[in-house]
Protein backbone atom coordinates (compact mmCIF):
# COMPACT_ATOMS: atom_id res chain seq x y z
CA UNK A 1 0.00 0.00 0.00
CA UNK A 2 2.77 2.34 1.06
CA UNK A 3 4.73 1.44 -2.06
CA UNK A 4 1.72 2.28 -4.21
CA UNK A 5 1.38 5.64 -2.55
CA UNK A 6 5.08 6.26 -3.00
CA UNK A 7 4.85 5.37 -6.68
CA UNK A 8 1.83 7.61 -7.04
CA UNK A 9 3.66 10.52 -5.41
CA UNK A 10 6.78 9.94 -7.52
CA UNK A 11 4.73 9.76 -10.69
CA UNK A 12 3.23 13.13 -9.93
CA UNK A 13 6.58 14.66 -8.99
CA UNK A 14 9.02 13.29 -11.60
CA UNK A 15 8.27 15.22 -14.81
CA UNK A 16 8.18 18.52 -12.95
CA UNK A 17 7.98 21.60 -15.08
CA UNK A 18 10.74 24.05 -14.18
CA UNK A 19 9.74 27.51 -13.17
CA UNK A 20 12.20 30.36 -13.52
CA UNK A 21 11.86 32.56 -10.47
CA UNK A 22 14.96 34.57 -11.37
CA UNK A 23 16.65 34.88 -14.79
CA UNK A 24 19.87 32.84 -15.02
CA UNK A 25 21.81 35.89 -16.20
CA UNK A 26 20.79 37.85 -13.14
CA UNK A 27 21.59 35.03 -10.71
CA UNK A 28 25.01 34.52 -12.30
CA UNK A 29 25.72 38.23 -12.12
CA UNK A 30 24.67 38.38 -8.46
CA UNK A 31 27.14 35.60 -7.60
CA UNK A 32 29.87 37.31 -9.65
CA UNK A 33 29.20 40.63 -7.94
CA UNK A 34 29.55 38.83 -4.59
CA UNK A 35 33.06 37.74 -5.52
CA UNK A 36 33.87 41.25 -6.74
CA UNK A 37 32.69 42.71 -3.44
CA UNK A 38 35.11 40.40 -1.63
CA UNK A 39 37.90 41.43 -4.01
CA UNK A 40 37.40 45.11 -3.23
CA UNK A 41 36.96 44.30 0.46
CA UNK A 42 40.41 42.68 0.37
CA UNK A 43 41.96 45.74 -1.28
CA UNK A 44 40.31 48.14 1.15
CA UNK A 45 41.33 45.95 4.07
CA UNK A 46 44.98 45.97 2.96
CA UNK A 47 44.81 49.74 2.50
CA UNK A 48 43.25 50.32 5.93
CA UNK A 49 45.75 48.15 7.80
CA UNK A 50 48.74 49.63 5.97
CA UNK A 51 47.51 53.16 6.59
CA UNK A 52 46.87 52.50 10.27
CA UNK A 53 50.31 50.93 10.68
CA UNK A 54 52.28 53.57 8.82
CA UNK A 55 53.93 56.48 10.64
CA UNK A 56 51.87 59.68 10.28
CA UNK A 57 54.40 61.57 8.20
CA UNK A 58 55.09 58.61 5.90
CA UNK A 59 51.55 58.31 4.53
CA UNK A 60 51.79 61.11 1.96
CA UNK A 61 52.10 61.70 -1.72
CA UNK A 62 55.45 63.00 -2.98
CA UNK A 63 56.22 66.74 -3.20
CA UNK A 64 53.31 67.69 -0.94
CA UNK A 65 50.71 66.60 -3.47
CA UNK A 66 47.18 65.80 -2.28
CA UNK A 67 44.49 63.68 -3.88
CA UNK A 68 41.95 65.81 -5.80
CA UNK A 69 38.94 65.67 -3.46
CA UNK A 70 36.74 68.33 -5.09
CA UNK A 71 37.07 67.27 -8.71
CA UNK A 72 36.51 63.64 -7.70
CA UNK A 73 33.31 64.71 -5.97
CA UNK A 74 32.11 66.05 -9.33
CA UNK A 75 33.06 62.74 -10.96
CA UNK A 76 31.11 60.95 -8.26
CA UNK A 77 28.03 63.02 -9.10
CA UNK A 78 28.37 62.00 -12.75
CA UNK A 79 28.52 58.35 -11.71
CA UNK A 80 25.45 58.71 -9.48
CA UNK A 81 23.58 60.43 -12.30
CA UNK A 82 24.45 57.50 -14.52
CA UNK A 83 23.11 55.04 -11.94
CA UNK A 84 19.88 57.01 -11.57
CA UNK A 85 19.42 57.15 -15.34
CA UNK A 86 19.93 53.41 -15.60
CA UNK A 87 17.31 52.86 -12.91
CA UNK A 88 14.89 55.02 -14.94
CA UNK A 89 15.82 53.06 -18.08
CA UNK A 90 14.98 49.84 -16.25
CA UNK A 91 11.54 51.11 -15.33
CA UNK A 92 10.93 52.29 -18.88
CA UNK A 93 12.12 48.97 -20.28
CA UNK A 94 9.72 47.05 -18.04
CA UNK A 95 6.91 49.41 -19.09
CA UNK A 96 7.94 48.83 -22.74
CA UNK A 97 8.41 52.55 -23.17
CA UNK A 98 10.43 53.84 -26.12
CA UNK A 99 12.31 56.22 -23.82
CA UNK A 100 14.38 53.36 -22.42
CA UNK A 101 16.87 53.62 -25.29
CA UNK A 102 17.54 57.31 -24.63
CA UNK A 103 17.81 56.81 -20.86
CA UNK A 104 20.23 53.93 -21.33
CA UNK A 105 22.33 55.99 -23.72
CA UNK A 106 22.40 58.88 -21.25
CA UNK A 107 23.50 56.48 -18.50
CA UNK A 108 26.34 55.28 -20.71
CA UNK A 109 27.31 58.88 -21.46
CA UNK A 110 27.57 59.83 -17.77
CA UNK A 111 29.48 56.63 -17.01
CA UNK A 112 31.95 57.41 -19.80
CA UNK A 113 32.21 60.98 -18.49
CA UNK A 114 33.20 59.60 -15.09
CA UNK A 115 35.98 57.51 -16.60
CA UNK A 116 37.24 60.41 -18.71
CA UNK A 117 37.34 62.81 -15.76
CA UNK A 118 39.15 60.19 -13.68
CA UNK A 119 41.64 59.75 -16.50
CA UNK A 120 42.24 63.50 -16.58
CA UNK A 121 42.95 63.45 -12.85
CA UNK A 122 45.39 60.61 -13.29
CA UNK A 123 47.25 62.50 -16.01
CA UNK A 124 47.56 65.49 -13.65
CA UNK A 125 48.81 63.33 -10.78
CA UNK A 126 51.34 61.49 -12.91
CA UNK A 127 52.55 64.86 -14.20
CA UNK A 128 53.23 65.89 -10.60
CA UNK A 129 55.31 62.76 -9.97
CA UNK A 130 52.67 60.66 -8.25
CA UNK A 131 53.25 57.18 -9.59
CA UNK A 132 52.77 53.61 -8.52
CA UNK A 133 56.30 53.58 -7.06
CA UNK A 134 56.42 57.07 -5.59
CA UNK A 135 54.87 56.13 -2.24
CA UNK A 136 52.71 53.52 -0.54
CA UNK A 137 49.67 55.82 -0.78
CA UNK A 138 50.31 56.35 -4.49
CA UNK A 139 50.57 52.59 -5.05
CA UNK A 140 47.32 51.89 -3.21
CA UNK A 141 45.58 54.78 -4.96
CA UNK A 142 46.44 53.58 -8.44
CA UNK A 143 45.69 49.93 -7.68
CA UNK A 144 42.30 50.47 -6.02
CA UNK A 145 41.02 53.32 -8.18
CA UNK A 146 42.48 51.74 -11.31
CA UNK A 147 40.80 48.42 -10.58
CA UNK A 148 37.50 50.25 -10.15
CA UNK A 149 38.05 52.07 -13.44
CA UNK A 150 38.62 48.72 -15.20
CA UNK A 151 35.33 47.48 -13.74
CA UNK A 152 33.58 50.64 -14.93
CA UNK A 153 34.91 50.07 -18.45
CA UNK A 154 33.71 46.46 -18.42
CA UNK A 155 30.30 47.53 -17.13
CA UNK A 156 30.11 50.23 -19.81
CA UNK A 157 30.82 47.60 -22.46
CA UNK A 158 27.94 45.52 -21.05
CA UNK A 159 25.63 48.54 -21.10
CA UNK A 160 26.72 49.31 -24.65
CA UNK A 161 25.77 45.81 -25.78
CA UNK A 162 22.45 46.15 -23.93
CA UNK A 163 21.76 49.46 -25.68
CA UNK A 164 22.62 48.00 -29.08
CA UNK A 165 20.34 45.03 -28.53
CA UNK A 166 17.56 47.23 -27.18
CA UNK A 167 17.73 49.39 -30.27
CA UNK A 168 17.55 46.29 -32.47
CA UNK A 169 14.67 44.91 -30.38
CA UNK A 170 16.69 41.84 -29.35
CA UNK A 171 17.42 42.64 -25.70
CA UNK A 172 16.49 39.88 -23.27
CA UNK A 173 15.31 40.77 -19.80
CA UNK A 174 17.99 38.58 -18.19
CA UNK A 175 20.82 40.34 -20.04
CA UNK A 176 19.45 43.76 -19.17
CA UNK A 177 19.15 42.84 -15.50
CA UNK A 178 22.69 41.42 -15.47
CA UNK A 179 24.18 44.57 -17.03
CA UNK A 180 22.12 46.75 -14.71
CA UNK A 181 23.24 44.81 -11.61
CA UNK A 182 26.91 45.13 -12.55
CA UNK A 183 26.55 48.85 -13.18
CA UNK A 184 24.79 49.35 -9.85
CA UNK A 185 27.68 47.49 -8.22
CA UNK A 186 30.32 49.80 -9.71
CA UNK A 187 28.23 52.84 -8.79
CA UNK A 188 27.64 51.75 -5.19
CA UNK A 189 31.20 50.56 -4.47
CA UNK A 190 32.62 53.91 -5.58
CA UNK A 191 31.52 56.00 -2.53
CA UNK A 192 33.18 53.41 -0.27
CA UNK A 193 36.44 53.71 -2.24
CA UNK A 194 36.18 57.49 -2.36
CA UNK A 195 35.58 57.82 1.37
CA UNK A 196 38.32 55.35 2.29
CA UNK A 197 41.12 56.28 -0.13
CA UNK A 198 40.67 60.02 -0.69
CA UNK A 199 40.10 61.11 2.93
CA UNK B 1 91.86 -19.45 11.80
CA UNK B 2 90.72 -18.54 15.29
CA UNK B 3 92.98 -15.45 15.22
CA UNK B 4 91.53 -14.22 11.98
CA UNK B 5 88.00 -14.80 13.31
CA UNK B 6 88.74 -12.80 16.42
CA UNK B 7 90.24 -10.02 14.29
CA UNK B 8 87.10 -9.85 12.20
CA UNK B 9 85.04 -9.78 15.37
CA UNK B 10 87.17 -6.98 16.76
CA UNK B 11 86.86 -4.99 13.55
CA UNK B 12 83.08 -5.47 13.56
CA UNK B 13 82.93 -4.43 17.19
CA UNK B 14 84.95 -1.29 16.57
CA UNK B 15 82.77 -0.45 13.55
CA UNK B 16 79.66 -0.88 15.67
CA UNK B 17 81.16 1.27 18.40
CA UNK B 18 82.00 4.03 15.94
CA UNK B 19 78.46 3.79 14.48
CA UNK B 20 77.04 4.13 17.96
CA UNK B 21 79.24 7.15 18.50
CA UNK B 22 77.92 8.73 15.27
CA UNK B 23 74.37 7.92 16.37
CA UNK B 24 74.94 9.60 19.71
CA UNK B 25 76.42 12.66 17.97
CA UNK B 26 73.44 12.83 15.68
CA UNK B 27 71.11 12.45 18.63
CA UNK B 28 72.91 15.23 20.42
CA UNK B 29 72.69 17.45 17.30
CA UNK B 30 68.99 16.70 16.96
CA UNK B 31 68.29 17.56 20.56
CA UNK B 32 70.22 20.82 20.10
CA UNK B 33 68.08 21.60 17.06
CA UNK B 34 64.89 21.01 19.04
CA UNK B 35 66.23 23.20 21.83
CA UNK B 36 66.96 26.01 19.36
CA UNK B 37 63.49 25.67 17.81
CA UNK B 38 61.87 25.79 21.25
CA UNK B 39 63.85 28.91 22.13
CA UNK B 40 62.84 30.56 18.84
CA UNK B 41 59.16 29.93 19.53
CA UNK B 42 59.64 31.41 22.98
CA UNK B 43 61.05 34.58 21.41
CA UNK B 44 58.87 35.30 18.35
CA UNK B 45 59.87 38.95 18.08
CA UNK B 46 63.30 38.03 16.80
CA UNK B 47 61.76 35.92 14.02
CA UNK B 48 59.22 38.55 12.93
CA UNK B 49 58.76 38.68 9.18
CA UNK B 50 55.65 40.87 8.85
CA UNK B 51 56.59 44.51 8.20
CA UNK B 52 53.32 45.85 9.57
CA UNK B 53 53.06 43.61 12.64
CA UNK B 54 56.01 45.37 14.27
CA UNK B 55 53.80 48.41 14.77
CA UNK B 56 51.22 46.56 16.85
CA UNK B 57 50.61 48.46 20.04
CA UNK B 58 52.64 51.42 18.84
CA UNK B 59 49.91 52.95 16.72
CA UNK B 60 46.22 52.59 16.14
CA UNK B 61 46.46 49.63 13.79
CA UNK B 62 45.09 47.15 16.32
CA UNK B 63 41.58 48.41 15.68
CA UNK B 64 42.27 48.20 11.93
CA UNK B 65 43.17 44.52 12.24
CA UNK B 66 40.10 43.79 14.31
CA UNK B 67 37.72 45.82 12.14
CA UNK B 68 39.03 44.37 8.88
CA UNK B 69 38.96 40.82 10.26
CA UNK B 70 35.35 41.35 11.29
CA UNK B 71 34.51 42.86 7.90
CA UNK B 72 36.14 40.06 5.90
CA UNK B 73 34.44 37.45 8.08
CA UNK B 74 30.95 38.91 8.19
CA UNK B 75 30.69 40.33 4.67
CA UNK B 76 30.55 36.97 2.81
CA UNK B 77 28.16 35.55 5.39
CA UNK B 78 25.90 38.59 5.04
CA UNK B 79 25.97 38.35 1.24
CA UNK B 80 25.16 34.63 1.24
CA UNK B 81 22.36 35.22 3.74
CA UNK B 82 20.96 38.10 1.70
CA UNK B 83 21.05 36.05 -1.52
CA UNK B 84 19.28 33.10 0.12
CA UNK B 85 16.63 35.41 1.63
CA UNK B 86 16.11 37.13 -1.74
CA UNK B 87 15.73 33.81 -3.58
CA UNK B 88 13.36 32.45 -0.93
CA UNK B 89 11.25 35.60 -1.23
CA UNK B 90 11.14 35.27 -5.02
CA UNK B 91 10.09 31.61 -4.77
CA UNK B 92 7.41 32.46 -2.20
CA UNK B 93 6.12 35.26 -4.39
CA UNK B 94 6.06 32.99 -7.45
CA UNK B 95 4.07 30.41 -5.43
CA UNK B 96 1.55 33.04 -4.38
CA UNK B 97 1.18 34.57 -7.80
CA UNK B 98 0.93 31.26 -9.67
CA UNK B 99 -0.74 28.55 -7.57
CA UNK B 100 0.32 25.09 -8.76
CA UNK B 101 -1.90 23.80 -11.55
CA UNK B 102 -3.94 20.65 -10.92
CA UNK B 103 -2.90 18.80 -14.06
CA UNK B 104 -1.01 15.75 -12.84
CA UNK B 105 2.53 15.18 -14.08
CA UNK B 106 3.23 18.80 -14.96
CA UNK B 107 4.39 20.46 -11.79
CA UNK B 108 6.05 20.00 -8.42
CA UNK B 109 3.61 19.55 -5.57
CA UNK B 110 4.18 21.53 -2.42
CA UNK B 111 6.15 19.61 0.20
CA UNK B 112 3.23 19.43 2.66
CA UNK B 113 0.98 17.93 0.01
CA UNK B 114 3.59 15.34 -0.94
CA UNK B 115 4.08 14.28 2.68
CA UNK B 116 0.32 13.99 3.08
CA UNK B 117 0.14 11.85 -0.03
CA UNK B 118 2.90 9.58 1.25
CA UNK B 119 1.28 9.28 4.69
CA UNK B 120 -2.14 8.42 3.30
CA UNK B 121 -5.57 9.98 3.75
CA UNK B 122 -5.97 8.59 7.30
CA UNK B 123 -2.96 10.57 8.56
CA UNK B 124 -3.83 13.67 10.51
CA UNK B 125 -2.33 16.90 9.25
CA UNK B 126 0.33 18.25 11.62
Amino acid sequence: MAVTRMQQAMRVVRPAARREVVPNGLLGMVIFVGTEVMFFAGLISAFTISKAGAPRDAWNLPAGQVLPLASTAVNTLALFASGALLWVAGRQYRARSSGATQSLLAAIFFGALFVMLQGREWVGLIGHGVTLRSSALGAFFYVIVGTHAVHVLAALAGLGVAWWRLRAGRLSYGFFLGAQTFWFFVVLIWPVIYARVYF
Amino acid sequence: MRESTSRVAQAEASALRSLLRVGRTLQRARSRWWLAAALLTAAPASALACPVCGLIGTSDNTWAYQAMSAMLTLLPLAMIGATVWWLARLVARADTERPPARSAGKQILPLARRSQMLAGPEAKPR
